[in-house]
């Protein structure tokens, strides 16, 4: 086992592999895992709510602030209760979520296509992404910040406002992604802008197959109205460094899984000029998000989420 | 080299294992799925290609090494030939192999067999024709054996033309060269040179095989009235024989009989008239001889003949008739009651009977107009008749029905008779011995000519060869008359005529005319014989009562050929009748044909096709195969061991190209050095 184990919910806390948290049913679960794993490993702490008003108890876990402590329920009941305060929202996070069906075309579905069945294998770049979006609606309710999700491929599919306390919402839709399609970034960031009135921290999560240039405009749609950006660029281990071999070394067929267009494609390119190719499609978008002022992080589908979410923690903490 | 050796059948099968490799690896991979092609290349197409092509090659290359390998497991050799020899550029052989029945005689047949396996065995395009009543092209020697039936060269050319016109070959236009390997008996081959030669395209090879053995055989049997005659003939030495009757498979007479040269012994054996049904009869000899199976021949003894023929007998004859009328009446008489016939006298008085089945009129001269008319209806209606001119129809100067001319001169001088159409009924009898002393001449032949006569050569055995432009005059001629049909005999029925009358031929002449005017169902034919049926549909059973001849195959094929002797019998609708197939007398008669006359024959085929070019020189004519050239062989096993190794080696190199980096060290051309 790659990480440590939490006392309190039996599940692993922190460094979890992929392929474990593919086996949790629940979303919400994973969020917790990876959430408090993170959070753990990295000393942070949740942002308190200042509002006075009162909302509910909750039994203190370490790390929470003593202050919050109610110590008359404490005498009442002998139990460590935590007092809430229906607090006002910090921030606003949107996760913008890419369904298109490239983002199916690798992990459990195998490497290049090739079936695998292997339950410690990645799961697939959409559900890697999934458990990302999740984890960091569930990181935002524990931040009192906002959470909405925007799901979109050739149009927008979903769409959550960010509002205190729907992360079930958000898991629930998570729960229910059909992968289907082709990218269309400039409408799911035009209608996102048209949407979130208010600043806030938009989380884009895909596989970014689209001209960087293109990704950049769209970013800036966003940037112009001073939102935050950080873009999540997942992508699949095979697709990295794909091990692809023709018969007797020969060419390998290929289907596009977007538009289905077949291309014959020399085994030998694939494994050494392909790469390339892909760092520099990775140099572009990486220099597009920074002209945008965002923030890019890239993720193999088969690494842990904690790199992810310290990522977004350090992002989230440069704001007030 | 067997190329159906087990070892070398499942070598074969060892090449199917690089093609299924191969073809496994050509298949178009499975499509893949993958997240976009954006960041992809397609193959370019010279690289596709170049590995396509580099795919074949090492295809190639690998059932060309198994393929070496394998045959050389089989022990190939080669056949060493001297550079420019002349098999490279031989013209194609045409073998006509004589299997006609005289090659049953002691060594003959081996002997053909080995000479045509010496000429195939020199190299080039080669074809063998069995020779018989039929050519027919074969390609198993191995099976091959002389079989009942008679071969005739007249007319070999066109008929080679047309074995020829079957074969693709010709169309590629290739140069033959017929070689003719038989025993060339002289009753084989025509007296008119001109039909050996005539047609040629192609220069002939002659191949005697034969020799000039005894061999003794019953030529012919009558049977007249209540004896059965048999002539034998045999070799120019005198012999002794014993002849035996059988009389349906038991002998019940035998006799001892003195041959003397040249000249055909005559046996007659008393029997029994005939009754209701048909008896049948064999006349055997014991005899030393070439051929043992022509020493036996068998005839019919019809029933009771109910066959109604008609005499028309002329007017009196002229100063020199001689003994023409009442002579020739006498002989025809006899020979008329010899085939159990009782003549029906003619007339203009009375009424014809309409049973009639045909007419014979002996030197009409000039006939009344009413007879001649009534002769003249009788047979546009279907009848047929035979006439047999003499003094007073030379006088006439005309035949009197038809008005064909007849010449006034008389042709003398000392003839013997040629038959032209083998295959007509009517000349199934044996000629042997005939000689016409005077003739009449016809200016211009109205039918078909049967039989003609030409100028008897005492050196030459009758049926031998004559040179061209030898005088022939016509002896029998037949004509259409509406329905009917009308036989002309140019010789008087007399013996100062010819000796036709005094000979046993006369009876089967006059028998095998009457049949065929009758239009009865045959009762004798030679094996092989081309026979006419009166009727399309015949069943042809043998002794067994297996049908030889269905109904099927002789439907609208009024003639038939039966391949083997016995006897038989012939069923039409409504009639059934017994036939005796014997032995072409002529195939029995050994003598060849002289050997001058085969360098005239081959010389004229060679010079008529000289701008051919085949090849063929003078001096290798008549002349029996060399056939002890001994073959140089040389294995090829030992270079197909070292090709398949060379082949291995090129295909592990072009298989490993750019899959190794060449050492650094290695001073290659244009590297540079330190």
């Amino acid at each position: 086992m790659n990480g440590q184990a939490s006392a309190r919910s039996g599940v692993p806390t922190r460094m979890i592999p992929p392929a474990l948290l593919a086996r949790l049913a629940s979303l919400d679960l994973v969020a917790r895992a990876v959430v408090d794993g993170a959070l753990h490993g990295a000393h942070y702490t949740d942002r308190p709510g200042f509002s006075q008003e009162f909302a509910e108890y909750r039994d203190y876990m370490p790390g929470d602030d003593p202050r919050f402590i109610d110590w008359n329920a404490y005498a009442r009941t002998d139990r460590t209760l935590l007092k809430l305060f229906e607090g006002e929202t910090n921030t606003r996070l949107l996760v913008l979520l890419d369904t298109s069906a490239s983002m199916d075309a690798f992990g459990r579905r195998g490497v290049l296509g090739q079936a695998r069945d292997r339950s410690d294998e990645a799961p697939t770049k959409l559900r890697y992404a999934a458990y990302l979006a999740a984890a960091l609606a569930h990181i935002a309710g524990r931040q009192h910040d906002a959470a909405g999700l925007l799901t979109f491929d050739d149009a927008v599919r979903t769409f959550l406002a960010p509002r205190l306390g729907q992360a079930q919402q958000v898991f629930h839709r998570l729960d229910e992604l059909t992968p289907s399609g082709g990218s269309d970034w400039t409408e799911a960031f035009s209608y996102a802008a048209s949407r979130m009135t208010k600043r806030g921290i938009i989380a884009a999560i895909s596989d970014f197959y689209c001209d960087p240039a293109d990704f950049g405009r769209a970013l800036r749609i966003l940037g112009t109205r001073g939102h935050d950006l950080i873009a999540f660029h997942v992508l699949d281990a095979e697709e990295r460094q794909p091990r692809a071999r023709g018969p007797l070394g020969g060419n390998v067929t290929l289907r596009d899984a977007e538009s289905g267009q077949v291309i014959e494609v020399d085994a030998a390119d694939l494994r050494t000029r392909y790469p390339e190719r892909l760092d520099a499609h990775e140099r572009a978008l990486r220099r597009e998000a920074g002209g945008a002022g965002a923030h890019y992080v890239r993720l193999n589908a088969d690494e842990p989420l904690d790199r992810a979410l310290l990522g977004y923690l350090r992002f989230r903490n440069r704001r007030p | 080299m067997t190329l159906l050796a087990a070892a070398f059948l499942a070598g074969l099968a060892t090449l199917a294992v690089p093609l299924w490799l191969h073809r496994m690896s050509e298949r178009a991979p499975a499509e893949r799925d993958v997240s976009s092609l954006m960041l992809m290349r397609e193959t370019e197409e010279p690289v596709r290609t170049r590995r396509t092509l580099a795919h074949k090659v090492l295809l190639a290359l690998r059932l060309s090494a198994l393929a070496a390998v394998t045959l050389a497991f089989a022990q190939p050799a080669i056949q060493a030939l001297p550079f420019g020899s002349a098999n490279a550029e031989a013209p194609a052989k045409l073998i006509v192999l004589d299997g006609s029945f005289s090659m049953r005689q002691a060594g003959a047949f081996p002997r053909a067999l080995e000479v045509v396996r010496g000429l195939i065995a020199d190299g080039g395009e080669s074809r063998v024709v069995l020779a018989a009543d039929r050519l027919t092209l074969v390609s198993d020697l191995a099976a091959l054996e002389p079989g009942w039936t008679r071969f005739d060269f007249t007319g070999l050319p066109p008929r080679l033309d047309a074995v020829l016109a079957r074969l693709a070959d010709r169309e590629e236009n290739l140069d033959w060269v017929v070689h003719v390997v038989s025993d060339f008996q002289a009753t084989a081959v025509p007296d008119r040179l001109n039909a050996l030669v005539e047609g040629a395209a192609w220069p002939f090879v002659l191949h005697p095989v034969g020799t000039d053995a005894d061999n003794w055989t019953v030529e012919d049997v009558v049977i007249s009235g209540n004896d059965i005659e048999a002539a034998i003939g045999g070799p120019a030495a005198p012999g002794r024989l014993d002849v035996a009757l059988r009389r349906d498979g038991s002998e019940t007479r035998r006799v001892s009989l003195a041959v003397e040269p040249a000249s055909p012994g005559t046996v007659r054996f008393e029997i029994p008239p005939a009754g209701r049904r048909g008896v049948l009869w064999e006349v055997t000899l014991e005899a030393p001889d070439a051929i043992a199976e022509d020493n036996i021949h068998r005839i019919v003894q019809p029933p009771r003949n109910d066959t109604e023929v008609g005499l028309l007998a002329g007017g009196p004859a002229g100063s020199d008739a001689g003994t023409s009328g009442a002579g020739s009446l006498t002989f025809l008489d006899a020979a008329l009651n010899a085939i159990d016939i009782d003549p029906v006298e003619l007339g203009m008085d009375g009424p014809w009977p309409d049973t009639l089945d045909a007419v014979i009129v002996v030197d009409p001269g000039e006939l009344a107009t009413p007879l001649a008319r009534r002769l003249e209806r009788y047979l546009t209606d279907g009848g047929g008749g035979l006439v047999a001119v003499g003094p007073r129809t030379r006088r006439y100067g005309a035949l009197p029905v038809g008005g064909a001319a007849i010449t006034g001169r008389v042709a003398t001088g000392v003839r013997r008779v040629v038959v032209t159409d083998t295959s007509h009924p009517v000349n199934r009898t044996s000629w042997r011995g005939v000689e016409v002393q005077r003739s009449l001449a016809m200016p211009a032949v109205p039918g078909e000519t049967l039989l003609t006569l030409v100028p008897s050569d005492e050196h030459a055995p009758s049926g031998g060869t004559a040179s061209p432009g030898e005088a022939e005059t016509a002896l029998l001629v037949e004509q259409r008359f509406g329905k009917g049909r009308l036989l002309t005999l140019l010789t008087a029925l007399d013996r100062d005529w010819s000796s036709l009358v005094l000979r046993p031929a006369f009876v089967g002449f006059i028998r095998d005319t009457v049949g065929y005017l009758a239009r009865s169902l045959p009762s004798g034919a030679y094996a092989g014989e081309a026979l006419s049926m009166p009727v399309a549909s015949v069943q042809i059973f043998d002794a067994d009562n297996d049908r030889v001849l269905s109904l099927d195959s002789t439907v609208g094929r009024p003639v038939v050929r039966i391949p083997r002797p016995g006897f038989y019998t012939v069923r039409t609708p409504g009639r059934e009748a017994l036939l005796a197939v014997n032995v072409d007398p002529r195939e029995s008669d050994l003598r060849p044909v002289p050997a001058d006359v085969l360098a005239r024959w081959q010389t004229a085929t060679v010079a008529a096709t000289e701008p051919n070019d085949g090849g063929v020189s003078r001096d290798n004519a008549v002349t029996a195969h060399d056939t002890s050239s001994e073959a140089n062989w040389h294995p090829l096993a030992p270079w197909l061991l070292a090709l398949a190794a060379v082949l291995l080696v090129v295909e592990s190199m072009a298989a490993n190209i750019g899959r190794f980096k060449v050492p650094s060290w290695l001073p290659l051309p244009g590297r540079a050095t330190t």
